[in-house]
């Protein structure tokens, strides 16, 4: 049974929403779920090979936290055979939330920032789902 | 008149999460684009792990420089995974050594002034080797 969950954004860098996705992952890992009940998955590492990083998607629920349509993170934990259990799109949380990405500095957002804080919100409301339907099951 | 094709260099930070040193090279790369906006190309890690097809034509397309944060130098591992030759490489342990900057009490949620200057040493070696690929591409077109 898995009892933990990887936070892995897709990690872009060129747009302001992937800022955003990362900085929503440190807020829901530190702060929200807790380094007790998640990991962060970093994609360059999973990329790399690095063990740590191929153990998080193999023995956690995974939630993508994605910038923008392509999907990397999906794509890169399918690659090394792994499983997304759950997804989050920062464009999708930022416009319910009425906030408008493209007013936004790419280079950097602190965690308490509205948007930050609406996709760390929505990602620790996934994970708690995820965790919750693995303690049922 | 015959159009002067287009030059410029890539950039590739490893702009992971976990590690504080990756803060550091996300925030250098963003130096580099604004501090040389016509000759750099950013190529995010995201895009390339994620096999986006413009995103490896644009490191395929222009010298690629790569900027590794920690000891698995994966920006390293992914140019060498997606088939992309490496001009040039920047290792931030070498940076720091170089100019004796420590980041130890730093966040990596929020860099601080340490961490900020250890990013600017990075851009600032980044740079030199940009101005020089570019240099050598101008003499070479004369």
């Amino acid at each position: 049974m898995r009892e933990r969950i990887c936070l892995q954004p897709c990690l872009g860098i060129e747009s302001v929403e992937s800022t955003i996705g990362r900085q929503a992952c440190y807020l829901a890992h530190e702060q929200l779920l807790g380094p007790g009940r998640s990991d962060l998955g970093c994609a360059p590492a999973l990329y790399a090979d690095v063990q740590e990083d191929i153990d998080f998607i193999r023995n956690d629920y995974v939630v993508a936290v994605e910038s923008c349509g392509k999907r990397c993170a999906k794509v890169l934990v399918e690659e090394k055979a792994g499983e997304v259990h759950a997804t989050v799109m920062v464009e999708e949380v930022l416009a319910k939330a009425g906030i408008d990405a493209k007013t936004l500095p790419r280079e950097h957002l602190p965690l308490d920032h509205p948007a930050v804080k609406a996709v760390a919100e929505e990602v620790a409301r996934v994970s708690e789902e995820l965790l919750g339907k693995g303690r049922a099951g | 008149m015959s159009e002067v094709p287009e030059f410029k260099v890539a950039v590739l930070g490893c702009s992971g999460i976990g590690r504080l040193v990756s803060t550091v090279v996300r925030q250098a790369v963003y130096m580099i684009a604004k501090d040389r906006p016509e000759e750099v190309e950013v190529v995010g890690a995201g895009p390339l792990t994620g096999n986006v097809p413009e995103a490896l034509e644009r490191a395929r397309k222009y010298p690629l420089i790569v900027i590794d944060g920690c000891r698995p130098k994966c920006a390293t591992a992914i140019a060498n995974g997606k088939d992309l030759e490496i001009a040039a490489a920047i290792w931030v342990a070498e940076v720091a050594a170089k100019h004796k900057l420590s980041i130890a009490g730093e966040n990596r949620t929020e860099l601080g002034d340490k961490g900020m200057a250890l990013a600017r040493a990075i851009a600032d070696e980044a740079i030199a080797k940009i101005d020089l690929i570019v240099a050598e591409e101008a003499m070479s077109t004369l």
